[in-house]
């Protein structure tokens, strides 16, 4: 079933724009990680060898705007992911290859008696930033807000099918029992989705931060900053190391990176990918890049004309030049796609899909063959909202791309604001998109969640293969039915993903504790809600 | 007896400033409903469900009538309640308050330091008139007035912040409990590019009415009493060539208010402008609908006042009420 | 830029009038040529009005056409590098001006003619008609043109036809303004009065009479609108707000490669440079052309 999110980061991070909207929200599902997960080279682990020292302020730039929020189980955008990270906890959290571990968790364990019914026990002696003692209560009702339709919170969607809040019971004060309703091989991915926070009975938005975290949020104003007071009485001891954490927003990337180079912060979350170099041959700054799974993506609607036709979905994929795509939008920090989603998964090369490229020839015979023609040819507008960087320039190159094809396919790019949520986004025939990183198979349940594609309503065997996969239990069997997934995706799928792009984080090197992992949270989940980081 | 029509006038204008207020307000709440796109769908993206978007909708009174929301907003407005922000759920007052008050001071300082700077070039353009300074002047003035803002802050941000002379920081930086005087140094650049903005307008039209002082009988005439030409320059000439100027500084004020949505923009100055731009890209309608007020109020304030300080320093126009 | 009346504000006590002292546009124009100012403004605009125009038939490579890595100042085959999204520098130069100037004089055109109209219309009409036509204008007025242009694009999404409307209806209530001060002295003079007693339709009393003897005007400010309707389409596209996404725009060029700017300078030197020449060179030309009509050097532009 699913798998969760491990790492949501914007990719529009990456690209360079200023990205608003955060899909990769822990969009919680659930993931599938035992076994599956796990192959994720582990570059740098031992982060330091000096033993970490207390005090001082950490000051975090981000950029952010006034539609930032605080609220401990959604985000708006990556500066709202920085915040909440500082103040909130979930149950388990992914450790460094990828597994669900309770190091970083509030749960002292978490056990599956079946695939349907897991039990958590909670750790002894954690209190909220009150002085409350965590209880199975604050966890019921965690679950009760995560699943609360009117919040619309990030997990609502992927975990509404398999979750039911009356069916999440207190056991006793340190003891929760969840019957699923449907199986999932591994539910505890799911609770380490960083948005599937545990948070106090009564906790809202508009009341009082009070989560279990590291630091306090001592004060919030959107589109400024916000500050955060160590947690004095926190759960691990010794730490968190700062005495305040400052996270400051900034307009627009290029003002994140000034800031940073003339000293008024200690770290930039998400710097510009052509700053990489420039950044990294400064002197006293460390740049931190990660090669994640999250990707760009072009949606073509299997439902609706001219892309219910296989043929156009395929002369699609064959008219867009990935290497170039790379090259432009991404400035070469990336990978090449092959219409595959799931990078970080250990699945993701099972059937060695040789890579697809360009082949103008080819689509034009695909197109020919749909029915289309230089006097009646296939015209297409492509829109990509302003607020996600990386989206318009893939958009823009698309259809400079298709210009090869002679006039028979005609793509306009059309750059959008705030408005593609409502009016473009899982509405129109094709539009772009993008994810944070998942395992392959909660990919598959958070793109039906959103019903982004619709191909799994279109293609019902598509559907069967996947609901087998996500209840099965042993590994091998799974495998097979992935494998065959991943042949529908490959041939006929409604996503064409021509790069999955890196994001990079860049620091003054007195700052220390910071781990180079891929797939995750910018700054390796911002150090923990920067309870690993400290000032040399 | 001779304070009664000015008065009337006074109240006259303001009645009609206070009535084409209205007229905006209206305006103004009409083309922001009619923006289109759902705010609260807007609002809660990828995520938004039926039952939250209708939830939304019910926080932010948009499943009332339109003539009653206006209303609502209007009878707002003027009890001081000025509603709350759609995407920072902040009440108004809290969330834009220190923006405005950052943008009136940007404001101010900008025409603080362009009035007196555009009506010294206008007076001596005047007096040196067709000779080098005055040509100059006005070549130079005419340079400036011809650029749009956000090019005549490009050229200064390279010239004095990157390429030419690394002097000064291309953005300001201020923390939300700060002052917006607490980064001077970072309010050179935004405040020169709106002084270049507005300084050859003052200037020219200080200059014409100069120009015309000085031939005018009285100028004659006192110089022909002898009078030094010093004299003759600040006791007749200067106050008597500063009336017509007055119309100009108010629309140049009110032009600021405008200019500031470019200006703050590319120097990532937390004002109203970025505000400005923000709320309209996420339709967070109290936002557009308050600062659009504001600007609109700014100008029909600074042209009442126009008109007024036009009418009180012009000695023939005030006998013509 | 912008917006200002501010020169030439028929508001000003003084303001208006000064027509009455002006030939026709093409002795104005022959004056106007006669000023060294006015000569340089006609080279400097001719010549980015040319690039604007032959631009795009000399441009090495296409508006979206990818050359080679992103922000390369030297890249191979290229004049001036590749910008950040790794296309020619100068080929998005030399495409970038000339949707900027059709959408300027389309929008000058639209917003001088119906200003023009509303102006004389007022000023001929007089009494209760022209008060409310005049208020009911400057109610518009209220609202900086960049503000009403943002809001309204907003509203429909930019399409070239939602720039010049927007651009074009902003400028109305100005244009009308200064047009009606310049004909209130023409409707009082006697041909005017003449014309109706013989009986001519009142029409033909605003296009035949009134029309030709502000026609001066009416030249100093359709020049002037068209360097504001440059800044203004550019400042849109620095906002983000462009048609042009398929092609290039100097002003969507600035915004585009102003975070490399220490990197690539020629992405932002280059479009700077064509805007403030445009731009300039017109206000030069206006200059001159005010400077012979309002006699601006004569210091009479109040009288």
């Amino acid at each position: 079933m699913d798998i969760n999110d491990p790492s949501t980061h914007d990719p529009a991070s990456s690209s360079g724009g200023i990205s608003r909207r955060d899909l990769f929200k822990g969009v919680g599902a659930f993931a599938i990680t035992t076994g599956l997960i796990g192959g994720i080279p582990l570059t740098a682990s031992a982060a330091t060898a000096s033993k970490p020292k207390r005090g001082g302020t950490l000051r975090v730039g981000v950029v952010g705007s006034t539609n930032d929020i605080l609220d401990a189980q959604t985000i708006v955008a990556k500066a709202d992911q920085a915040r909440l990270m500082a103040g909130f906890e979930t149950l388990l959290a992914f450790d460094e290859n990828f597994k669900p571990s309770n190091k970083y968790g509030l749960a002292e364990s978490v056990v599956g008696k079946s695939t349907t019914d897991y039990v958590i026990t909670l750790k002894k002696g954690i209190k909220f930033h009150s002085g409350k003692a965590v209880t199975a209560d604050d966890v019921v009702y965690s679950f009760q807000r995560l699943l609360d339709a009117k919040l619309a919170l990030p997990s609502y969607k992927a975990l509404k099918d398999f979750i039911d809040p009356a069916q999440v019971k207190k056991i006793d004060a340190r003891t929760v029992e969840i019957t699923l309703l449907k199986p999932s091989v591994d539910f505890k991915s799911t609770l380490c989705a960083y948005t599937n926070t545990i948070v106090p009975v009564g906790y809202t938005r508009e009341g009082t931060q009070i989560g279990t975290g590291p630091y306090k949020v001592a004060s919030f104003t959107p589109g400024r900053e916000s500050r955060h007071v160590r947690n004095a009485s926190y759960w691990q001891k010794g730490k968190p190391y700062f005495n305040e954490v400052v996270i400051q927003d900034f307009a627009d990337k290029p003002a994140l990176v000034n800031a940073l180079r003339s000293g008024q912060i200690d770290a930039a979350i998400d710097v510009p990918l052509t700053d990489i170099g420039p950044l990294s041959t400064t002197p006293g700054v460390k740049v931190n890049e990660v090669a994640g799974g999250a990707w760009l993506t072009i949606v073509m609607l299997t439902d609706k004309a001219p892309f219910n036709d296989p043929k156009v979905r395929q002369a699609m994929r064959l008219v867009i030049n990935r290497q170039e795509i790379l090259d432009r939008a991404l400035q070469g920090h990336g990978r090449l796609g092959n219409d595959l989603f799931g990078y970080i998964d250990e699945t993701y090369n099972a059937n060695k899909f040789a890579q697809r490229t360009q082949d103008i020839a080819k689509a034009v015979a695909l197109l020919t063959a749909a029915g289309y023609s230089k006097d009646k040819p296939l015209e297409v507008d492509l829109p990509a909202p302003d607020d996600t960087g990386g989206l318009i320039p893939m958009a823009q190159a698309f259809a400079e791309q298709a210009k090869a094809t002679g006039g028979i396919l005609k793509v306009n790019a059309k750059a959008m604001d705030s408005t593609y949520w409502d009016t473009t986004y899982a509405k129109t025939p094709i539009y772009t998109s993008y994810w944070s990183p998942r395992a392959y198979l909660a990919q598959i349940g958070a793109t039906a969640g959103y019903g982004e594609t619709l191909y799994e309503k279109t293609n019902t065997k598509y559907n069967d293969l996947y609901v087998a996969a996500v209840g099965e239990a042993d590994d091998a069997k799974r495998l097979a039915l992935i494998k065959q997934l991943q042949q529908f995706d490959y041939d006929d799928g409604a996503y064409i993903i021509p790069v999955f792009n890196s994001f990079a984080d860049a620091y003054k090197d007195k700052l220390q504790g910071i781990v180079n992992r891929p797939g995750q949270l910018n700054l390796d989940y911002y150090g923990r809600g920067f309870q690993e980081l400290w000032f040399k | 007896m001779r304070h009664t029509p000015i008065l009337r006038f006074v109240a006259k204008r303001v009645l009609f400033g206070l009535l084409t207020l209205l007229v905006i307000s209206v305006l103004i709440f009409g083309v922001t409903q009619a923006l289109p796109s759902d705010p609260a769908a807007v609002m809660l993206g990828r995520d938004a469900t039926p039952e939250a978007v209708a939830a939304l909708r019910h926080d932010f009174g948009m499943d009332r009538s339109l003539p009653s929301q206006y209303t609502h907003w209007l009878g707002g407005v003027v009890s001081g309640d000025l509603g709350t922000s759609f995407s920072t759920r902040l009440p108004l007052s809290e969330y834009i308050t220190p923006r405005v008050a950052n943008s009136l001071f940007l404001l101010a300082c900008a025409g603080l330091v362009s009035i007196p700077i555009s009506l010294a070039i206008g007076a001596y353009a005047a007096l040196k008139r067709d000779k080098g300074f005055d040509n100059a002047s006005s070549l130079v003035l005419l340079v400036l007035a011809a650029m749009p803002e956000f090019v005549v802050g490009t050229l200064l941000v390279i010239l004095l912040a990157t390429f030419v002379f690394k002097v000064l920081p291309a953005t300001t930086y201020l923390s939300p409990d700060q002052p917006p005087w607490a980064d001077m140094k970072g309010l050179v650049l935004p405040v020169l590019t709106l002084v270049c903005a507005v300084t050859p307008y003052v200037a020219r039209v200080m200059r014409a009415s100069m120009v015309e002082v000085l031939e005018s009988d009285y100028v004659e005439m006192a110089r022909l009493k002898g009078m030094p030409e010093r004299t003759v320059l600040l006791r007749h000439a200067l106050p008597n060539s500063v009336g017509p100027v007055f119309q100009v500084i108010a629309l140049n004020l009110a032009y600021l208010a405008g200019g500031v949505i470019i200006v703050e923009r590319l120097f990532n100055f937390p004002g109203i402008g970025s505000a400005l731009g923000e709320a309209v890209r996420s339709r967070d309608l109290p936002v557009v609908q308050f600062l659009a007020l504001v600007i609109a109020a700014v100008y029909v304030l600074t042209n009442l006042l126009a008109d007024v300080g036009t009418v009180l320093v012009t000695p023939r126009l005030r006998t013509r009420l | 830029m912008t917006v200002i009346d501010a020169g030439h504000a028929p508001s000003t006590p003084s303001g208006s009038a000064s027509v009455l002292a002006v030939d026709r546009p093409p002795s104005v124009l022959r004056q106007a040529l006669r000023m060294r100012r006015t000569q340089i403004g006609l080279v400097v605009a001719g010549v980015m009005v040319a690039i604007a125009l032959f631009g795009p038939y000399l441009a090495p490579y296409g508006a979206r056409e990818y050359v080679g890595s992103p922000n390369v100042r030297n890249a191979p085959k290229t004049r001036f590098g590749t910008d950040y999204f790794g296309q020619d520098v100068w080929s998005r130069f030399l495409h970038g001006g000339r949707s900027i100037l059709i959408l300027a004089v389309c929008a000058t055109i639209l917003g001088v003619g119906l200003g023009t109209l509303f102006g004389l219309a007022a000023a001929y009409a007089r009494g209760r008609t022209d008060e409310l036509l005049m208020r009911a204008l400057d109610i518009l007025l209220a609202f900086p043109q960049v503000l009403l242009s943002l809001v309204v694009i907003a509203m429909f999404s930019p399409s070239g036809f939602v720039v010049v409307l927007t651009v074009g209806f902003t400028t109305v209530p100005r244009v009308a303004r200064i047009m009606r001060g310049a004909a209130i002295g023409v409707v009082e003079r006697d041909f005017i009065g003449a014309a109706e007693a013989i009986g001519e339709s009142r029409r033909r009393v605003l296009f035949s009479e009134i029309l030709p003897n502000v026609s001066a005007t009416l030249l100093v400010e359709a020049n002037l609108r068209l360097t504001y309707a440059v800044g203004l389409i550019a400042s849109l596209s620095f906002l983000g707000f462009t048609p042009e996404l398929n092609s290039a725009n100097w002003g969507l060029m600035i915004q585009e490669n102003g975070s490399a700017l220490t990197v690539q300078p020629w992405g932002v030197f280059l479009p700077t440079f064509a805007i403030a020449a445009l731009t300039v060179g017109n206000g030069l030309i206006s200059d001159g052309l005010s400077r012979v009509v309002a006699g601006i050097d004569r210091g009479k532009a109040n009288v």
